[in-house]
């Protein structure tokens, strides 16, 4: 497998979860997991800052882009990508306990959510700090679940390629 | 040397591609530093209007929004019910607002003016990421080749939704009602009171509880709680028709300092769970209004 294929394949991934947000939205479902957080954080704890921070643009730009997307194009991209950036940041080198990674999903997502409250108090717009957290604990539980999954494929990726 | 497949084996490879890693990362460093200013300029661009940014969003949509709609709610009996309401509601508010205009009775839902707006029913097929208090933007599945056109009403059985903010050939944008930037002309109660409501605070207003919306009325008037608002309406119907229920108000402040009071609005819509809205195409009248002589 080609670094280009293996490229090409994360890009899905991340459109996947893109499209799994907005439409869980359309279920009415009442929180949804930034699933797309989950795939940065996993990401950059493999890779680092400056990945972290590429892969979070990446995909902030996706969430700007794929219907109905955010008032502002751009926007959603910088956020991730800061959340990206920290959570390379604090990558620790070998194996992560799950604590860790929900702890690290849990600081990118109040810097995503942080960015929508500090635009909403701005404007003077309510602010439901209750969901915000909800939202925020939950995105930190999908992550603890889901990031050992993304690092083992990632992990078994490798292996192929120089294995 | 025959540890290859142990985990030491792996060990040279991997560092082997740390330091081709290390080699580049000046590059990626420079790559991810003129991409991020890049999209910093994007947003500055699109924040201060001074470019259309909507064909790049056009595009995206064009390429996604019909996976959207594959991948949508399904139709069922209870949508086509529900798009059956809203349709009459909307033909409804048009018709009470015409008769409270002429103060005439029977015979004028038979006026040519009444015909009623066209419709064109659509689902709810993507809810983008929720702001601190609920959706602000979501995407329905009719578009440019249903006559969907940017700037135009959505309703729902219940009331106001939105407004369209960027359409494509398959899908359209709706900015919700609740959303920050959305602000309508209202009229409050039965006098018809002019004002504004938003979901963020308006001029004089508090910042609204989460799932209000706050409404200040324009000059001297009273508003009193229980009263219902409905739209003003746009020049051109575009973006707001008359007459259709934004909700009910739930509290007044007299404020100090200011003539008018200000307060908020329960909306007629709870837009965390949309599901069919229709889209109005603007006045279906091709004859003109019928002149009326005074009788007094």
């Amino acid at each position: 497998m080609t670094a280009r294929v293996a490229l090409l394949l994360r890009g899905l991934v991340v459109l996947v979860a893109v499209l799994l947000v907005v439409m869980l939205g359309a279920r009415h479902v009442p929180v949804v997991p930034d699933l797309v957080l989950v795939l940065v954080v996993a990401w950059a704890l493999l890779r680092g800052p400056v990945a972290g921070a590429a892969v979070g643009l990446a995909a902030g730009w996706l969430l700007d882009l794929v219907p109905p997307g955010s008032a502002h194009l751009g926007v959603q991209a910088l956020t991730y990508a800061v959340a990206g950036a920290f959570a390379g940041r604090v990558r620790l080198e070998g194996p992560v306990a799950a604590p860790r990674v929900a702890l690290v999903a849990l600081g990118a997502s109040a810097i995503v959510e942080g960015v929508g409250v500090l635009g909403a108090l701005a404007v003077g717009a309510p602010v439901a700090l209750g969901s915000v957290v909800v939202q925020c604990a939950l995105t930190a539980t999908v992550a603890a679940l889901v990031v050992p999954l993304v690092v083992a494929a990632e992990r078994g990726l490798v292996r192929r390629r120089y294995g | 040397m025959h540890v290859r497949r142990t985990p030491h084996g792996r060990g040279p490879a991997t560092s082997g591609r740390a330091t081709t890693g290390r080699g580049s990362s000046t590059r990626s460093r420079r790559l991810l530093t003129a991409a991020l200013v890049a999209t910093g300029l994007v947003v500055a661009l699109g924040v201060s209007g001074a470019a259309g940014l909507d064909p790049v969003r056009g595009a995206a949509a064009a390429v996604l929004g019909p996976l959207e709609r594959l991948a949508g709610p399904g139709d069922d009996e209870v949508s086509a019910a529900r798009a059956e309401q809203a349709a009459l509601a909307t033909r409804l508010a048009a018709a009470q607002r015409q008769v409270a205009f002429l103060h005439a009775d029977a015979g004028i839902l038979a006026t040519p003016a009444l015909a009623g707006a066209r419709l064109v029913p659509a689902r709810v097929v993507a809810v983008g990421a929720s702001g601190p208090a609920g959706p602000e933007r979501v995407t329905i599945d009719a578009g440019s080749r249903d006559g969907v056109q940017v700037d135009r009403t959505v309703v729902a059985a219940e009331g106001l939704v939105g407004r369209v903010v960027s359409v494509a050939p398959w899908t359209a944008d709706v900015q919700v009602v609740g959303s920050a930037d959305l602000t309508v002309g209202v009229r409050v109660g039965p006098r018809g009171v002019l004002g504004e409501a938003s979901g963020a605070a308006v001029a004089g207003g508090a910042r609204p509880d989460p799932g209000l919306l706050s409404f200040a009325l324009v000059d001297r008037g009273a508003a009193t709680v229980g009263d219902v608002v409905t739209t003003l309406g746009s020049v051109g119907e575009r973006p707001y028709v008359p007459g259709i229920p934004v909700g009910t108000v739930a509290t007044v402040h007299l404020g100090v300092g200011r003539l008018a009071p200000t307060g908020t609005v329960t909306p007629a819509v709870d837009t965390t769970s949309l599901d069919v809205v229709a889209v109005v195409l603007g006045p279906g009248r091709s004859t003109p209004r019928p002149a009326a002589t005074g009788t007094g």
